[in-house]
């Protein structure tokens, strides 16, 4: 009975224990190499309209990246927020608009990256990326 | 004897994804474009001071051991200590 209780308790414990490394991080830069293009075989059809407040409550409740990650990303996303409208405020946005599309795609990368167990929520990401590019660069009054 | 079989089936539906503190943290460590060497820190100390600053301080598998500071607000600062 005993050996029993050891064993069950042993497939419990083992099953808890972290899969994460099978899907760990390998670079020096810390994200795994990720071509956006291909590994999210997407079709825009199948899925629903999601409102970017609906997105960031997904972001925030998923449980595929920790706290201190989503705060890191957050830290990153008011960065970049503050940079376009440093842009904005010097009237050369459109001249660096490149340079800016440059840094969002990196930071949709990195964020679908992170998401690798909510393959889901990576997937509206990445197929919102435009939409949530438009509502960054919309002038706020 | 049931209460042990009833934890062992209540471990087994948690999520096998979740998260721990220390992959939590290494993530973040390279999130800031510093080398970790691994996914998971270790001697993992937290405090917050009388500001409402937490202050983290962690190590790599690669030795180096990182201050990780988040203020009130919510931001995230990264450092590796000497």
């Amino acid at each position: 009975m005993n050996q029993w209780l050891i064993i069950l308790m042993t497939l419990s414990l083992c099953s808890f224990s972290t899969s994460l490394q099978a899907g760990s991080v390998q670079t020096v830069k810390g994200l795994p190499q990720v071509d956006v293009a291909h590994s999210v075989k997407v079709n825009s059809s199948d899925v629903q309209e999601v409102s970017l407040q609906e997105l960031i409550e997904r972001l925030k409740a998923t449980d595929a990246i920790g706290f201190f990650t989503k705060l890191a990303i957050r830290s990153d996303v008011l960065d970049f927020k503050s940079y376009v409208r440093d842009l904005r405020r010097k009237k050369i946005l459109e001249c660096e608009i490149e340079t800016v599309r440059s840094n969002f795609n990196g930071l949709v990368l990195k964020i679908i990256a992170l998401l690798e167990k909510d393959p889901g929520l990576s997937k509206i990401i990445y197929l919102a990326r435009e939409s949530i590019f438009k509502s960054i660069m919309e002038v706020s009054v | 004897m049931r209460v042990l079989i009833f934890v062992s089936f209540v471990l087994a539906a948690s999520p096998v994804w979740a998260v721990s503190q220390a992959e939590d943290i290494a993530t973040t460590i390279m999130l800031r474009g510093y080398a970790c060497g691994g996914n998971q820190v270790s001697q993992i100390s937290q405090k917050q001071d009388a500001a409402g600053y937490q202050h983290i301080r962690a190590s790599c598998p690669n030795g180096v051991r990182y201050a990780i500071d988040v203020s009130p607000v919510g931001r995230v600062k990264v450092r590796p200590l000497k």
